[in-house]
């Protein structure tokens, strides 16, 4: 048990070290200095040079890479040249929009996802499994931020349902008030990104259960005269189940992935809308952090439900 | 002990083998793509969408032969978000006055395409890697299981969206290779597994000791025996790989400007007042990807049911 | 070779033949380590040892054509033309008592016992010196094995091959074996010819492995359930005798010109003291 931790802890160093590696020259690369078109127009060139020199863009990679670590552990992740904001503060506030939605969209998913998956499971064959797996077809081909488009143009734009930018309203007052506003601007993309993500879920669940439900010990069960009810409670579930929690790491790298597309398509001034804008702007020290911190997660996630499904699955361990 | 020869105890002679090689091959096992076919056949849904979807790409494909793109791009002043239905215009103009119809003739071409030339670099690097990996197993495989794991905590859209702007001067084949570079980790994943499995068999062992070389293995032996599931995977990629572009065209770190793409046409509907006021200018495009998509998508699931012999409709004909 | 499940029978066939990286200990041919696969290589080894496989259908590969699967060892070593390739596998299809139009089919279309035959068919391909047959008849009917046996005693034969054969079913092992070696628990502990194994087991695990063959005659059922409870309980009460501190069977020792036994170590040294004094009065 601790040995799996430990290992997994020990490959996370070079992944780390790699994945900082590669984000940081990748933003070397990137063409423009980042204080063309966001100073002063009139600054001079030595001025600019002067600029240059004060945040060290002179120095060799390495040298400006191992500043950069340096800073990085000292919780220093640079000023944003664009805002003028420590990246720091920046993200905090966009990371808490961004966390509101993924947890909400994930809530959701598994809130349908679990239901669906297990009475598809128990109905193996029969209509209600038909319509679910047709459900799982549809939302499985479709490019997800068509959805969102299709989405807001019937639900925000049309119907008007749901706003259609931003993360709370600016009339919004008091605490009640505004906790109302934040989620009815996260209903609609959190409810399209959860109806759009729950293929695994339910494809693992339903072939799950339809599994224990010709395994040798659910028959024995029968045999014995328990009740259909009492197997799925007592032993189905508790075997399909806990996987699936586990599973949950994993999809953060899918909820990030996508928070870009549904961040662009509302408006909502999350870590993937900053993202967009770093990138217009070459906002070297922004987009870094940004790539560094979604890889981070990533890694973080992988590594709750590695150790989650080891905790779980005892075939899963390594001696 | 006296020593025969092979020839000497039998009395098979070279008249046999003439009558024999003139025997064709009738009760040969049907070929993976066989039975795919067979299940095509009996399966009318799937062979319409099948139809419709070869004969909507070619239509594409010819089609945007006649189409002059740089004409088309250029902005018209007459045609304002023309509405839709009329003669000249019959889908309609955009805020440039350009064709929305002729925009996703070649938009499609190209979104097509790419998704063409992705599915293929991506899945035959992803068989590869994962053939390989699951042959070998052992220290081979853990290395090979490293830089997979480390491909897959990449952010994969942002480092896509930074190697876009970074990368100079690109264009489709360019942008195709950069997008394969992360979408192959599924295939291989899938592959491995199934290699795994694979390699036990005893039919590896008997062509070890045969004397055939590892390569020779992997390709000639288990990889026909995996034909299917590489057929299956590598549709249900194609239509994955249609979001791929589209999507990152749609965020504008697609094709370059002036390549019109079904992504930069959905884009169209970032703009509030186009999205509600001039609908023809995206909705094509994006009712165009859905059909696309849930087509190949359900190509796929046809093709993956003929793998699993039970659930086969086709009528084995024998 | 015999010896219960797990005990090492097929790791050491696989590692003879190479499929199997041995983790200490040499196997030679020809004066070389063939444990190396350069080396086995250089020898064109796996043209002289090939091998049977004990589940006929995994063995032959589902999407082969029979006759690509047996010409596949002649492809790789013999390079023969195309029609006298053909002609070879046609004879050896023939050898083995399968029709020609048996070329063109695949695998599936088969029997158990015709698909083994199949096996043999493309081991016997090169004309190996030696043929390692692990557990070729286990997975077949009654009926059949004895057809399949046949074959390879027949082939044996006719082209003088040696066979390693692999085993836990003693009464195949009489029929087909003349020398034998008794494995258990990843060691040999007895080898001898068949007299030697049969008629006079010296270590207790043969005694008992020889015991558990089932009789047929009803008459003396007693007498042999008798007999078999009688080494059951020597067995109780002596094997801690026949086995060192970490449960292995001791160093074999030479109790005649064919017969060499894992005796424990007083025993041994019993052995040995004669032979030096036969030596002395010789």
């Amino acid at each position: 048990m601790w040995k799996t931790i430990l290992r997994r802890l020990l490959i996370m160093i070079p992944e780390l070290i790699v994945l900082s590696i590669l984000v940081f020259l990748l933003a070397k690369a990137m063409p423009g200095d980042p204080f063309t078109g966001t100073i002063n127009p009139r600054a001079s060139q030595a001025q600019i040079h002067h600029l240059m020199v004060i945040h060290g863009l002179y120095d060799p990679w390495y040298q400006q890479y191992w500043n950069w670590i340096v800073h990085l552990f000292h919780g220093d992740l640079g000023i944003s040249y664009e805002y003028q904001e420590p990246v720091v503060d920046l993200i905090r506030q966009r990371g808490t929009n961004t966390l509101w939605l993924a947890l909400f969209t994930m809530v959701l998913t598994y809130a349908i996802g679990l239901p669906l998956g297990i009475y598809a499971g128990r109905h193996e064959g029969k209509l209600q499994d038909t319509l679910v797996r047709i459900y799982t077809y549809v939302t499985m081909s479709i490019p997800f931020f068509v959805v969102l488009v299709i989405g807001i143009w019937i639900f925000g734009y049309t119907l008007n349902w749901f706003p259609t930018s931003g993360s709370i309203s600016s009339q919004a007052s008091g605490l009640g008030g505004s906790l109302i506003s934040r989620l009815g601007h996260i209903i609609l993309p959190g409810l399209l990104g959860a109806l759009f993500g729950t293929v695994n879920i339910v494809q693992y669940l339903r072939s799950e259960v339809i599994d224990a439900k010709h395994s040798d010990y659910v028959r024995t069960a029968r045999a014995k005269g328990v009740p259909m009810k009492d197997i799925y409670r007592h032993h189905i579930f508790r075997n399909s189940l806990l996987p699936i929690a586990a599973f949950a790491g994993y999809s953060i790298t899918g909820l990030l992935g996508g928070s870009i597309f549904t961040e662009m398509v509302f408006s909502y001034p999350g870590m993937g809308l900053l993202f967009l804008n770093a990138i217009n702007f070459r906002d070297y020290t922004v987009i870094t952090a940004l790539v560094l911190l979604y890889g981070f997660l990533n890694l973080m996630g992988t590594l709750l439900s590695d150790i989650a499904l080891s905790i779980v699955d005892p075939r899963v361990r390594v001696e | 002990m006296a020593k025969k020869d092979i020839e000497d105890v039998t009395t098979i002679s070279e008249t046999d083998l003439a009558r024999l090689t003139k025997e064709a091959s009738q009760e040969a096992t049907p070929s993976a793509a066989k039975i795919m076919w067979r299940e095509f056949v009996a399966d009318k849904p799937a062979l319409i969408s099948l139809f419709i979807l070869v004969a909507f790409i070619l239509f594409v494909i010819i089609a945007s032969l006649f189409i002059d793109v740089p004409k088309m791009m250029e902005t018209n002043i007459m045609g304002y978000y023309a509405k839709p239905f009329t003669s000249q215009y019959w889908l309609g103009a955009d805020a440039g006055g350009r064709s929305i119809a002729k925009e996703l003739i070649v938009g499609s071409r190209n979104s097509i395409c790419i998704a063409i030339g992705l599915t293929v670099i991506s899945s035959t690097f992803g068989i590869c890697w994962g053939l390989i990996s699951g042959y070998f197993g052992g220290m081979v495989d853990l290395g090979m299981q490293r830089v997979y794991d480390f491909m897959m905590i990449i952010p994969m859209l942002m480092t896509i969206i930074v190697i876009v702007t970074v990368v100079p001067h690109y264009n489709a084949i360019t942008l195709t290779l950069i997008l394969s570079i992360f979408y192959w980790m599924g295939t291989s994943r899938l592959i491995r597994s199934r290699t795994l499995s694979e390699s036990q068999k005893d039919y590896v062992a008997a062509s070890k000791t045969s004397g055939t070389g590892n390569f020779k293995i992997i390709f000639r032996e288990i990889m026909p025996n995996i034909s299917s599931l590489i057929i299956v995977d590598t549709t249900l990629s194609f239509a994955e790989n249609i979001g791929v572009e589209t999507g990152l065209s749609f965020l504008g770190f697609g094709l370059p400007m002036g390549t019109p793409s079904l992504g930069t046409l959905i884009a169209n509907a970032n703009d509030p007042e186009n999205i509600t006021g001039y609908w023809w200018t995206w909705l094509p495009a994006a009712v165009e990807i859905i059909i696309l998509c849930l087509a190949i998508s359900y190509i796929g699931q046809v093709m993956r049911r003929t793998t699993n012999a039970a659930q086969r409709r086709g009528k084995d004909k024998k | 070779m015999v010896g219960e499940s797990g005990s090492g029978k097929s790791t050491t066939a696989k590692a003879i033949i190479g499929l199997e990286k041995a983790t200490s200990g040499t196997v030679t041919y020809k004066g070389k380590d063939v444990i190396q696969a350069e080396n086995r290589r250089k020898l064109h080894y796996n043209h002289d040892v090939q091998m049977i496989f004990q589940d006929s259908l995994s063995s032959l590969n589902p999407r082969k054509r029979i006759e690509d699967i047996i010409a596949e060892p002649l492809r790789n070593f013999e390079h023969l033309s195309k029609d006298a390739e053909k002609l070879r596998v046609l004879q050896l299809l023939d050898i083995v008592g399968l029709d020609p139009d048996a070329l063109y089919k695949y695998p599936h279309q088969f029997s158990g016992g015709q698909r083994q035959r199949i096996g043999v068919a493309r081991a016997v391909a090169t004309h190996p010196r030696l043929i390692i047959a692990d557990e070729p008849v286990s997975a077949l009917d009654l009926s059949v094995q004895a057809q399949v046996l046949n074959f390879m005693k027949k082939i044996q034969r006719d082209f003088g091959i040696s066979y390693l054969f692999i085993s836990h079913d003693l009464g195949v092992v009489r029929h087909m074996c003349k020398n034998i070696a008794i494995m258990n628990r990843g060691r040999i502990v007895e080898m001898g010819s068949r007299e030697d194994i049969y008629d006079h087991p010296m270590h207790i695990y043969t005694k008992r492995l020889l015991a558990a063959i089932p009789e047929t005659n009803v008459t003396h059922r007693k007498e042999h359930r008798q007999r078999r409870l009688e080494i059951e309980k020597i067995y109780q009460e002596q094997h801690q005798r026949y086995y060192d501190k970490d449960g292995m069977a001791f160093p074999l020792t030479q109790v005649s010109a064919t017969h060499a036994v894992a005796l424990p170590p007083d025993e041994a040294q019993q052995y040995r003291q004669n032979k030096r004094n036969e030596g002395v009065t010789i």
